[in-house]
């Protein structure tokens, strides 16, 4: 009878042991078969945001570049396109450029213009984390100030709706390309 | 007593061969998760070459001077001169050897964003039915003749054999 008992215990502990061992096995397979970003992957999202922002402030646009308008935006506002002030053409060609781009990519994306006590954005969807932010300054010289352009991308759905937000800045009423924030869609 | 004692030998026997059985069972399914693991190992070292070639050929493309632009100065940015993607374009079956040299299997095209969008297919070599990494890099697309810079995207698809 102690015979068998001891053997029983035996043959549980053994159970016991083969669980936990099958057991490690699927966590070692499963882990092994998440994916890691690929460093592919990774290049892109560093460097994406980074280059679009520096490409698109060297864009020209209305007899100028696009780094210029943003400078006009932030100080004299004195240059008019195509019937709109610097600022309405700035949002304008900004939503044309990232909805051709990372629209069409299936991303979603928040680009800012901030400085001088006015900011602005033109965004797209809700990007949960700020993954890869590109960035790059604009000096307001001879004012002592820069304006921040940032430029934050994140992996969406290309059936989220497209809605653009403004900041501070509050364009005239009649401005086309310019709707209040509607934050998440 | 000797027809127990060959009971009990029978018995043992059974039991040896038992445990053996399922030992063996043990050592398969262990072999077959080893080996599972290991090929997921290979495979994702094989998609981590494939992606650092494909940055280095990235990057050696946008600094080529038989597309890149030409300044005194460098360049923060990518950029590409118009009409040198349009000589390549033109040229591509002229020198299909030069440039498959230069290139590879890739399908390189230049995609204007802003103010336009148009797009210039600079040079191609696909092979259907291969697999193919792909990169897109924003860029300056810039027309030395007028001065002006468009925004654009650069498209390069590059063919790997799997």
């Amino acid at each position: 009878m102690v015979l068998k008992k001891s053997q029983m215990e035996l043959m549980g502990l053994a159970f016991i042991v083969v669980l936990i061992a099958i057991g490690l096995l699927f966590l070692i397979v499963l882990n092994l078969g998440k994916k890691q970003p690929a460093e592919k992957q990774i290049y892109q999202q560093v460097k994406i945001a980074n280059s679009f922002i520096l490409s698109f402030l060297k864009t020209s646009a209305c007899n100028t570049s696009v780094e210029k308008l943003i400078y006009d935006c932030f100080t004299s506002k004195s240059i008019t396109c195509s019937g709109v002030d610097s600022c309405s053409f700035l949002i304008n060609i900004s939503k044309i450029a990232l909805e051709r781009t990372f629209g069409v990519w299936g991303y979603n994306y928040n680009l800012s213009f901030t400085g001088n006590s006015y900011r602005f954005n033109v965004t797209k969807g809700f990007c949960l984390e700020r993954e890869s932010p590109g960035l790059q300054l604009i000096p307001l010289y001879p004012i002592p100030s820069n304006v921040i352009v940032q430029l934050y991308i994140c992996k969406g759905s290309s059936n989220v709706n497209v809605t653009f937000g403004t900041g501070f800045y509050a364009p005239p009423s009649n401005t086309p390309g310019t709707e209040p924030s509607s934050g998440q869609s | 007593m000797v027809w127990n004692n060959s009971k009990n030998a029978q018995l043992q026997f059974f039991e040896t061969i038992g445990v053996l059985v399922v030992l063996t069972f043990f050592v398969i399914i262990g072999l077959v998760f080893y080996s599972s693991i290991q090929e997921r190992l290979s495979k994702r070292a094989v998609r981590q070459e494939i992606s650092k070639s494909m940055i280095e050929y990235v990057q050696t493309l946008t600094t080529n001077p038989l597309l890149a632009c030409s300044f005194e100065t460098a360049s923060k940015t990518a950029c590409f001169d118009f009409y040198k993607a349009l000589s390549v374009n033109a040229t591509q079956q002229e020198f299909k050897h030069y440039y498959e040299s230069l290139f590879g299997n890739a399908l390189i095209t230049l995609q204007e964003i802003y103010p336009g969008n148009s797009s210039i297919t600079i040079f191609n070599s696909s092979k259907p039915g291969m697999n193919y990494e792909q990169v897109l890099v924003p860029l300056n697309i810039y027309n030395p003749v007028t001065d002006e810079y468009k925004l654009g995207v650069l498209i390069v698809r590059r063919y790997v054999i799997s």
